[in-house]
């Protein structure tokens, strides 16, 4: 599966919020998109799954342009996790079904059920399928929210900042499936991500965006700590630990500690 | 498939065979109702005699077979398709506006149709004294204060579509413009009552009581016309509605065309709403209440949700007339005022005690 964004910019009325974006995903595994608040991060992963209709430019999948496909068509191809899900006191397991929706004809077939209760096996939620989702953690209504959108069974993965209500715990066990499944059924996940050691420690890809442009992309191996400071205009440190680069704002590290009066 | 994976099924299916079995239970409530409704009023009939009246009329006196059926049937039927109308009217506009205040009357849509019929009877003069002595008032051409009600309703229906269409169709907007059209609606038909002379006043005030005993067979199978289609057209997007209510930016990641759902949803449920306004007159609460009772017995799954609105619709309407019909025998009540007198401590009732 290869995903290519070719000169994509999108405006919301007289603000460029992108500005022609070219870039290629190949193949499955974790790309993580990184870059400030306002960088464009979100605005782009809506942009490829087409909730906001770009200004110019295409998404185009193995070829073909998402402009071209029925909305049930894209969501056959592209799975998308909202920032925040809204609040419903819709059941664990017809929420989980709903990812169903881009297939389903009149009725739920036994394909269907069987996909979703695998899932809910497998994301750990089973034990609490007819629980409301007006009863669940934070953590457990993001789990809800990615097994809805690996029910869709879409090669592709779009996921907006799925760590960031989260705590330590929830937010490894969230991004560990989400490798396990990358790697299982060679699912390309594009997941926007504000942590960067976290992401450095589970994606294999990044793009690193700054005002509405990506000014990089960098297998993990390449990773260096000028690219991090031109995207945050923070000085850094780089650290590799077991290959993995690990960084440390440097102003931290010169800082004096208080003096408590 | 491994034990634990049926397992989970099984539990599945007897939580989804639990709603059936609540929607079998209204159904049977309903049937009841509509048999206890034809043979009770200002003339008591047998229920016997009713059910001989429906499938054997020739068994039984004319008088009781005349009564059940040319007065209590399309009466019992208008309130049973008035009330299930309703009902889905505002189930749709409550998961579409993601609101649970949606419903036709909190939509203006109610208000436009009175303020329509308040035009009619001021400028075609169609509300008039008739009875002699007996000062009674009635509307001298219904179809005409019909008509300009549906009109009128439409209208309003169009523009809060209209100006959300304009504005990107967010549920904010189409609250909005429904109360601003229902505010200035009211504020039209009480600028009419304060120039109108007495009968006028009084007719312009009769058709605001909604009543399903005005409805003939005619209008009966107008409302039946507009709704049986409505509800199937509700049934069949109950997906849509269900990734609605997740959100929607939820709903379009999952190829749910959001604006044209909305667009296409309040367009069906705003002309049935109309239709059956124009035909019984303004009834509050049935819209707003039926779906919340139903949320509350089989959940918020639009699936069964919205069968539930349509029997709690039905169910609520026909036993509001059944008590408008018995409370004061013989005199008979608008069944509007008994629809709010009976539908407000419930709803008050659903909030105290909240609902999940």
């Amino acid at each position: 599966m290869r995903l290519s964004i070719q000169d994509l910019s999108f405006s919301y009325r007289t603000t460029q919020i992108l500005h022609h974006i070219d870039v290629d995903c190949d193949g499955p595994g974790i790309t993580a998109l990184l870059g400030p608040n306002g960088s464009g991060k979100t605005t782009l992963i809506r942009c490829i799954d087409r909730i906001l209709r770009p200004s110019s430019g295409d998404v185009l999948i193995d070829g073909v342009s998402t402009g071209s496909l029925s909305a049930k068509q894209l969501a056959r191809l592209i799975s998308y996790v909202p920032q925040k899900m809204q609040m419903s006191a819709m059941r664990v397991f017809d929420a989980v079904l709903l990812g169903r929706v881009p297939h389903l004809s009149m009725q739920v077939s036994d394909h269907d059920m069987y996909t979703c209760i695998e899932i809910l096996e497998r994301t750990g939620l089973s034990s609490m399928m007819l629980k409301s989702l007006h009863e669940l953690s934070g953590g457990e209504l993001q789990k809800v929210s990615i097994a809805r959108a690996l029910a869709q069974q879409a090669p592709i993965m779009l996921l907006d900042e799925p760590t960031a209500s989260l705590d330590l715990r929830n937010q490894l066990d969230t991004l560990k499936l989400l490798t396990s499944i990358a790697e299982e059924q060679g699912i390309m996940v594009i997941i926007a991500i504000h942590d960067l050691n976290t992401a450095f420690q589970f994606a294999q890809r990044f793009l690193f965006m700054k005002e509405g442009r990506i000014i990089e992309t960098s297998e993990r191996g390449n990773v260096t700590s000028a690219m991090i400071e031109q995207v945050y205009d923070v000085p850094v440190e780089l650290q590799w630990i077991s290959k993995v680069p690990h960084v440390t704002p440097r102003i931290y590290r010169e800082q004096q500690p208080c003096q408590l009066s | 498939m491994n034990s634990g994976n049926e397992h989970l099924q099984r539990s599945y299916g007897s939580y989804q065979r639990s709603k059936r079995i609540v929607l079998l239970a209204e159904v049977l409530v309903l049937l009841i109702l509509v048999l206890v409704s034809l043979s009770l009023g200002a003339v008591r009939i047998p229920i016997s005699a009713t059910v001989r009246a429906l499938f054997a009329p020739d068994t039984i006196s004319f008088q009781y077979a005349a009564i059940i059926r040319e007065i209590r049937l399309p009466q019992t039927l208008s309130a049973l398709a008035a009330g299930a109308g309703l009902a889905a009217a505002g189930s749709v506009m409550q998961v579409i506006l993601q609101n649970p205040l949606g419903s036709p009357y909190t939509l203006g849509v109610s208000h436009a149709a009175a303020f329509g019929a308040a035009c009619s009877v001021m400028f075609l003069g169609t509300g008039v004294a008739v009875g002699g002595d007996s000062g009674i008032i009635e509307l001298l051409y219904p179809y005409k204060t019909m008509l300009c009600a549906l009109l009128f309703a439409l209208m309003a229906s169009a523009l809060i579509v209209l100006l959300s269409h304009i504005k990107r169709t967010s549920s904010e907007v189409m609250i909005l413009a429904g109360v601003t059209i229902g505010a200035l609606c009211t504020a039209g038909t009480m600028f009419l009552q304060y120039f109108a002379d007495d009968i006028q006043l009084a007719a312009m005030v009769f058709w605001t009581f909604g009543d399903v005993g005005r409805v003939n067979w005619q209008e009966l199978t107008m409302i039946t016309v507009v709704t049986v289609p409505s509800i199937l057209y509700f049934h069949m997007h109950r997906w849509s509605y269900n990734a609605l209510s997740m959100g929607d930016e939820t709903a379009r990641g999952l190829g749910v065309p959001t604006e044209r759902l909305r667009l296409t949803g309040m367009g069906a449920a705003s002309l049935l709403t109309s239709v059956i306004i124009a035909c019984v007159g303004v009834i509050g609460f049935v819209g707003l209440v039926a779906p919340h009772i139903a949320r509350k017995v089989v959940g918020e799954d639009q699936r069964f949700s919205l069968a539930a609105s349509v029997l709690t619709g039905g169910i609520l309407l026909l036993a509001s007339d059944l008590a408008a019909r018995l409370i004061l025998a013989p005199r008979v009540l608008p069944v509007a005022i008994l629809t709010a007198f009976l539908g407000a401590p419930v709803f008050i009732l659903l909030l105290i005690r909240g609902y999940r």
